[in-house]
């Protein structure tokens, strides 16, 4: 640059300052300001534009029930009960006493899945608000379908709430914004915290919901012609496999036999000893009942087993399932946490929960259970067969090599018996005792490290027998319920009841047989606290731990079992989490907490 | 552009030649000073002051700068304005008083600094193993405290200065590179199996390319940087052309490196004695001794080349360099590679009214992992902790094959060598920087900069690895890319000599806007189930039959920014400076878009005062400063209710229908704003004959604290991005450089730092306490060591206090009342102490004598505490049940084979420590027989031992690593509370000696 030869004026000295200046302004220029761009996520106004994308939206409303299976809530629901704990076993287990508290009714309300439970459970409510919002606000979409969708997602939110008011009572009612429900709608503020309604108001919310009744005014035609616009009134009926892990109307009738089945519970009073119980709908559960038995979609598999095979979508029994799916990362995770971790299912495992040695004997009180005994994994451990079996059925095999205890040449062998809740010793005492409430079916693969494929049912056909089976014996009709207890008996090969108990020797059968039925089905706390509290608040069970050949097994929520005492009534309800009452000032705890009577024996 | 270029080639030149005279004179005692160098900087040749100190030169023009230079003084440059008459006064060399501060945007004489900024002796510093920029900056300067995540090459390292004062948000500081602000960004994908690894964002910069780096810690210095400012800047500075002829460097060393000390495992014989002793069973595998850390770790070999050339032809100086640079892990198969290339020219046209500069970076880093997560535990567990716990009675190999067990214990040694898990990173950073002198006084400049990153990490677990066996082989490749635009101009008005009121004052106005925009993507494949371990799975990621899912993403935050800045001296001893900064960011709300950080300080140097009038004392200034800079280290989209597709949320209905599910997963946070840090700083300079120190004391609130609180249900999300909260930071900082002696031959200085910060969470806007700080190790679910509460610093460790333990074998606490209990659920959890230093100090020693130079830089901190986790789990002879290895000292602590691991005070250990980092010994040929024999320059030898020794009541490997990094860092404005002073199964840090040559021709 021949610098000297060119003139150097002012005007260009000016030009050059207001190029150099103006260089990047008019690059900034170029953006809007400070906008913020979604690169790799969603906004709702480029959303919801068509059915496939409100499916889209409902499938994540659908995703919670995955974390209801496997998570907090299911903890609750079982190891609160007899028949799912997990001993510590050594530096295993141990998680700062989590397990133990739950299993021994120890728990306090800082207890870390009281809030994953709850807050589980408000994002599958959250969800469902959000669809339903969108979904009035569309004009996407069919008013048929518009209608047919509301119908699921409100099937779904009431399905989240029936958990919470199950485990925890009153929770606040929160419903979507633009609703006509007279309810505070989302978004919820800390400014404006929704109030708390009772238990009995939720469960007046959810019977509102599916059939336009509530408990103070139901009746048999509230099951059998439901109000127009209601869940039930409104859901598609089940079209086929097709339909499976959708609520349909089947879903609708299997919650309403099952909320009219704990109505003594759930309209009663909580109280620092247990629950008053409040109305009883036992013929209207039997009729909601008789509207899935009659409904001609779904029916009893050939085999129990059939019920968690791997591909059990095909399963024409369940009528609600959380659904997974081992390939895309979301499978369930039930079987790593009770498989020892030597057994070779090609996925890591934990080697954790068991059930207590007098449930896995109970099912012996009826000849000829084995079928259902065998869902729970026992005795020496073989390599093979590891894949297409079914619980029991697996490792099996002793003419294949033995499963050898972790670091040592000793074969792993899962003894009913579990010595001490913290156990003690080399690795085959710390790995070997208990009895694993296996389940499911060991398909083929794939296998990851999310988990198994196999679906987790909620509600199945049987429960609606053994409905009818409840419901019957306490409105009298003893042998009718005999009839529809021997029916899932027989179906298992288990040897079925002679003649006609009586009425509460009966009870004592239908808790056993439920027992046996639901394993690991997430209801056993809500049966225990129902034949506890309710059905005349005349406990069914004995005083006394049962011996391992007692002829029934029904033990009581509050009463004593395998490492537990007697706890105080107000364990009936788990306390409102803590981080909850700090956040919502309007909640208030449940009454008897804290100081409620543990169970440490 | 095209206008720019016209513009610029319409510009002439106009020569202005002029002789300039004055006189040159002692500082302190006034007396003039003959035989004192003066150059026109840049040109060649220049004159010497006559015996009564006078000088008299020719200069090219009125932008010229003179140089002024004398044995032991400090350089001064000043530029030649209009004036005929220059008279300088010069001040003795002493201490960190160099000449010219590079303050990000401009740059200061130091004596003209009112703000807290400390500069970095960086010849000092750069001897021996340096790895990073940041080795530069360890313990030499007071306020800045840097740990390493791990002793992995290339690992990530914790810088901060004066105390953390964010909880979630990011709390590094802002780095500055030649005046371009880069992202902090860790572009080093996770590995397979979950395994992160932190990765130190800086260790692309060969240190040897450095020229300066200026720590700003106080509010004057740092809020000019606004919203990027709170945690303190960094402002590198990189070697620029030479004046005059060709000039080529040369350098290269060796290190070699060894581990420092083993952890006190049970030997072979020790773990058959005691599992006879405590375990029944029978033991398998006997017979075979092992010592498995020997297995694992390993002496090291590193080398190192760098090649310069630099020099200037006309108008136009240029630097070039390249660089290689290869370190070994201590874990077998684990290393760090890198080489770095840099080009920096400048050309000054238009009588150098015009000045153009280039810089241009690249470098390639290549690391190799262990494949399981070389520190802490994770899903996937650690290579470390294996080495730990496999038993010493079984073989590395069994018939030529590695031998495996268990799958929840896998041969260390085996998961080195099988698996292939490497990383490589390449770094791209470009900077074209214009200026021009519109006035005499007034200056604009232009900056364009490019800061583009990627960082691939492949990944094959083969099939015949026990990990890959029972899934067939895990192939992965994951990349991540960040890039980073900045714009900048800016317009400085310099007066140095301005006439108001019959004095001269000195006056320099800045102006400037800054755009920048910030970009982060993601992506990662993995398939398993291969066919063969011929080719390694990540290089045919079709070969494998099992798909996993795929992921990808995209960030973006822009930013905008105005500035000011004001500064006013008056005959050295009068000075004020005050700035302002308007910051906007994409990723706040819409009503807290953009926020002013306003700064001012005053300084006065009271030696310059007729009535201090003390022997020696030629500088006493004092000075004070106050501030408001922010924190914006949040990630984009937290403003908006925006719904996230993903498989996660995916439904599966009927036989085989997928649907992805689409929600919103994160409540939305519509009024988010900055963190704002609100500093007051008062501090001394002082200058006394050989001695000079600097003391400072600060006072930091930083309040709008970034965190998550819990939301009122029903929400799509548990905990939403909130302002609540605030956390204080207090200390003092003293640094103290001494002449000791100073004859002919021999002279030795030394260099003394001292800072206590006390940090403390002032409010958690109603979230009572956060418990944080996870327990490593199985059956330590949701066991948390560390709680913030009011009252308490961050990082606090929290639990229960040990007592004993007593006859039973039981451990014993304090329970609330005073009493003892052997239940840690009944005893009572208390603050344990926390792992911010009482004090944090370092001593330099650098003695010459003739052509040998010796340096001992010594570093320690006192009154700390570190959760030593390894000990906690590893210290059992419930291990001894389960087959498994421990660590010695539980043989004869009193607990049984039942012993649960229970986390409490007794594993809360005092981590105090001092360590001789660094000892150098060199020799200098140059004047010895160099010069005249083989024509170089310059030539060197030197060796240095690095980590020689440490001194620490601490048990572990090392009393400074910190493991439990939860989340920090491994991402594009990561939020996380992350641990501090958490010691889990860590990577150590060799011990190493090094051996080099420098040559300069």
């Amino acid at each position: 640059m021949h610098t000297d030869t060119f003139p150097f004026s002012f005007t260009s000295r000016l030009g050059l300052l207001v190029a150099v200046l103006a260089l990047p302004v008019l690059m900034t220029a170029c953006d809007q300001q400070l906008e913020q761009e979604a690169q790799d996520q969603i906004t709702p106004e480029s959303f919801f534009k068509n059915e496939d994308e409100f499916l889209s939206a409902a499938a994540a409303a659908y995703a919670p029930l995955r974390s209801v299976a496997t998570g907090g809530p299911f903890d609750l629901q079982e190891h609160s009960s007899d028949e799912v704990m997990v001993p510590t076993r050594g530096p295993n287990w141990g998680d700062n006493g989590v397990w133990r508290e739950i299993t021994q009714h120890n728990w306090s309300a800082d207890h870390p899945f009281f809030d994953g439970a709850w807050t589980t459970l408000q994002t599958g409510i959250s969800r469902t608000n959000g669809v339903l919002t969108s979904l009035a606000r569309s004009d996407g979409v069919s008013e048929a379908r518009k209608a047919e969708f509301e119908a699921e997602m409100r099937f779904l939110r009431a399905f989240y709430y029936y958990w919470l008011m199950d485990l925890f009572g009153g929770v606040p009612i929160v419903v979507e914004e633009g609703s006509d429900l007279d309810f505070p709608a989302q978004p919820v503020s800390a400014e404006d915290p929704p109030p708390q309604n009772t238990r009995k108001e939720v469960y007046d919310f959810i019977l509102s919901e599916l059939t336009g009744c509530t408990s103070e005014n139901f009746d048999e035609s509230c099951v059998t012609s439901p109000g127009e616009g209601t869940v039930l009134a409104n859901s598609p009926t089940r079209s086929g496999v097709q339909d499976h892990g959708r609520a349909r109307r089947g879903a609708g009738y299997a919650l309403l036999a099952r909320l009219l089945l704990n109505a003594e519970i759930y309209t009663g009073t909580p109280t620092p000893n247990g629950v008053e119980p409040g109305t009883a709908f036992y013929q209207e559960a039997s009729t909601a009942a008789d509207q899935v038995l009659n409904s001609g979609q779904y029916a009893l598999t050939d085999q129990y087993k059939d019920n968690f095979a791997h591909d059990n979508f095909n399963s024409s029994e369940i009528i609600f399932a959380a659904t997974f799916k081992a390939d895309l990362g979301i499978g369930n995770v039930h079987p790593r946490e009770m498989t020892h971790p030597n057994l070779p299912t090609g996925v890591s495992t934990w080697n954790g929960f068991t059930t207590i040695a007098e449930f896995y004997r109970a099912f012996e009180n009826v000849p000829s259970n084995e079928n259902r005994q065998n869902q729970i994994l026992a005795g020496k451990q073989y390599q093979q067969p590891n894949s297409d079996c079914w619980a029991g059925e697996c490792f099996s095999d002793s003419t294949s090599a033995p499963v050898q205890v972790r670091g040592l040449d000793v074969q792993l062998n899962l003894t009913p018996e579990i010595p001490s809740i913290i156990l003690e010793g080399d690795a085959a005492r710390l790995e070997n005792p208990g009895a694993r409430p296996f389940k499911y079916e060991l398909g083929p693969g794939p296998r990851s490290e999310g988990g198994f494929g196999n679906d987790f049912p909620f509600m199945r056909l049987s429960e609606m027998y053994l409905i009818k089976a409840e419901a019957e014996n306490e409105l009298g009709n003893t042998q009718t319920a005999v009839d529809f207890l021997n029916d899932i008996r027989a179906r298992s090969g288990a040897e079925t009841v002679d003649g006609v108990p009586s009425q509460p020797r009966m009870r004592q059968l239908i808790l056993q047989e439920r027992g046996f039925e639901f394993l690991f089905e997430a209801v056993r706390r809500q049966d225990l606290i129902r034949y506890e509290f309710a059905h005349g608040g005349e406990p069914v069970g004995f005083e006394e731990s049962p011996a391992p050949n007692a002829e029934v097994y029904a033990p009581t929520f509050t009463g004593p079992w395998r490492f537990k005492s007697n706890s105080a009534g107000c364990r009936a309800l788990f306390p409102v989490p803590e981080n909850q009452l700090a956040t919502n000032p309007n909640l208030e705890q449940n009454p008897g907490y804290p100081g409620c009577g543990s169970g440490v024996p | 552009m095209s206008a720019l270029l016209v513009g610029l080639c319409a510009v002439p030149a106009l020569a202005q030649e002029r002789v300039v005279q004055g006189t040159v004179t002692d500082g302190a005692t006034g007396e003039p000073l003959p035989g004192a160098n003066v150059a026109v900087q840049g040109a060649q040749g220049g004159t010497t002051t006559g015996a009564d100190g006078t000088y008299q030169i020719e200069v090219p023009g009125t932008d010229a700068v003179l140089e002024f230079s004398f044995v032991g003084y400090r350089t001064r440059r000043v530029r030649v304005r209009n004036r005929e008459t220059i008279n300088v006064t010069l001040r003795e060399r002493v201490g960190q008083l160099d000449e010219v501060v590079v303050t990000g945007y401009g740059a200061q004489q130091r004596e003209e600094i009112s703000g807290a900024i400390s500069s970095v002796d960086v010849p000092a510093a750069n001897v021996g193993q340096v790895s990073s920029p940041q080795d530069l900056i360890q313990g030499r300067v007071a306020g800045v405290s840097i740990v390493s995540n791990s002793g992995a090459p290339g690992s990530g390292q914790r810088v901060r200065i004066r105390g953390r004062k964010s909880l979630s948000a990011s709390a590094d500081p802002l780095y500055v590179i030649d005046g371009v602000p880069i992202g902090n960004t860790n572009v080093t994908p996770s590995g397979a199996n979950g395994a992160t690894n932190s990765s130190n964002p800086l260790s692309f910069i060969n240190p040897r390319d450095i020229e300066s780096i200026q720590v700003l810690k106080g509010p004057a210095a740092t809020a000019i940087y606004g919203s990027q400012g709170s945690n303190g800047v960094l402002v590198i500075e990189t070697k620029g052309g030479t004046a005059g002829r060709l000039q080529v460097d040369y350098s290269g060393q060796t290190s070699m490196g060894r581990p420092v000390n083993e952890l006190n495992l049970l030997t072979p014989d020790e773990f058959r004695a005691a599992r006879e002793e405590f375990a029944d069973a029978d033991l398998p595998g006997t017979g075979v001794n092992t010592d498995w850390q020997d297995e694992v770790m390993r002496s090291t070999l590193s080398h190192e080349h760098n090649l310069s050339f630099s020099g200037s032809t006309g108008q136009t100086s240029y630097r070039g360099s390249a660089s290689y640079f290869d370190q070994e892990g201590l874990l077998r198969s684990t290393g760090l590679e890198r080489i770095t290339g840099r080009i920096n020219a400048s050309h000054t046209a238009l009588d150098d009214r015009l000045r153009l500069n280039l810089r241009l970076f690249r470098s390639y880093l290549e690391r190799n992992h262990s494949f399981r997560q070389e520190t802490g535990g994770g899903t996937g567990g650690s290579v470390i902790k294996d080495m730990l716990t496999f038993p010493p009675n079984r073989p590395v190999q069994q018939d030529g094959e590695f031998f495996e067990y268990a799958e929840q214990n896998r041969n260390p040694v085996a998961m080195l060598e099988q698996i292939s898990d490497v990383s490589n990173q390449n770094r791209t950073l470009g900077n074209l920087d214009l200026q021009f002198d519109v006035l005499d006084d007034l200056t604009v400049e232009g900056t364009f900069s490019a800061d583009l990153s990627e960082g691939q990490r492949r990944t094959y677990v083969p099939i015949a690895s026990a990990v890959g066996r029972d899934v067939g082989g895990i192939g992965r490749q994951a990349e991540r890319e960040f890039q980073s635009f900045v714009t900048q101009s800016l317009v400085t008005y310099d007066r140095d000599a301005l006439s108001l009121f019959g004095l001269e004052h000195s006056v320099r106005l800045l102006g400037g806007f800054e755009f920048e925009r910030e970009t982060f993507q993601t992506i990662g494949v993995e398939t398993q189930d291969f066919v063969t371990d011929a080719v390694p799975g990540f290089n045919n990621l079709g070969g494998g039959s099992n798909v996993q899912t795929p992921s990808s993403g995209k960030e973006q935050v822009d930013q905008v920014s105005f500035f000011g800045q004001f500064n006013y001296n008056y005959q050295d001893k009068y000075l004020v400076t005050a700035s302002l900064r308007r910051d906007g960011s994409s990723v706040f709300g819409e009503r807290d878009k953009f926020a002013l950080f306003p700064s001012a300080s005053l300084g006065w140097n009271v030696a310059q005062e007729p009535f201090l009038d003390v022997q020696g004392l030629s500088q006493l200034k004092l000075r004070v400063s106050g501030g408001v800079s922010g924190n914006q280290g949040v990630p984009p989209l937290q403003t908006l209710p925006v719904l996230t597709a993903s498989r996660g949320n995916a439904g599966v209905f009927g036989a085989d229908n997928e649907v992805i599910g689409v929600a919103q997963t994160r409540t939305a946070s519509p009024g988010l704003k900055w963190e704002e840090t609100t500093e007051l700083n008062v501090g001394v300079d002082f200058t006394a004959g050989r001695f000079s120190g600097t003391v400072d004391y600060y006072r930091s609130q930083t309040e709008d604290l970034l965190l998550n609180v819990r939301v009122v249900q029903p929400a799509p999300s548990n905990f939403v991005l909130d302002n609540v909260g605030s956390v204080s930071n207090t200390g003092v900082e003293a640094s103290l450089e001494a002449l000791v002696l100073d004859r002919q031959d021999l002279n030795l200085t030394v260099t003394a730092n001292a800072s206590s910060n006390r940090n403390e969470v002032d409010d958690l806007g109603g979230r009572g306490t956060i418990d944080h700080g996870t327990v490593g190790g199985r059956g330590q679910s949701g066991v948390t060591s560390q709680r913030l509460e009011p009252g308490h610093p961050i990082g606090s460790f929290y639990g229960p206090v040990f007592v004993r333990v007593n006859d039973n074998g039981e451990e014993v606490y304090r329970t609330a009342d005073g009493g003892t209990t052997t239940d840690p659920g009944v005893a009572a959890d208390t603050h344990l102490g926390n792992p911010i230093p009482d004090v944090a100090y370092s001593l330099n020693l650098d003695f010459r004598y003739r052509n040998f130079d010796l340096s001992a830089f010594f570093r320690g901190e006192q009154g700390r505490e570190v959760f030593n986790n390894t000990g906690l789990v590893y210290t059992s002879k419930s291990r001894l049940a389960q087959g498994i290895n421990m660590l010695e000292p539980a043989l004869d602590d009193g607990t049984t084979t039942n012993h649960t691991a229970t986390y409490s005070s007794r594993w809360v250990q005092d981590a105090s420590f001092v360590r001789l980092d660094k000892l150098s010994v060199g020799y200098n040929f140059a004047n010895a027989l160099g010069n005249a024999l083989y024509n170089f320059r310059r030539a060197r030898i030197f060796a240095s031992a690095d980590n020689l020794f440490v001194i620490t009541p601490y048990s572990g490997y090392d009393p400074e690593l910190n493991t439990n990094t939860s989340g920090e860092g491994l991402g594009f404005r990561n939020l996380a509370t992350p641990a501090r002073g958490i010691d889990w199964t860590s990577y150590p840090r060799p011990r190493t000696l090094t051996l080099g040559i420098e040559l300069g021709f």
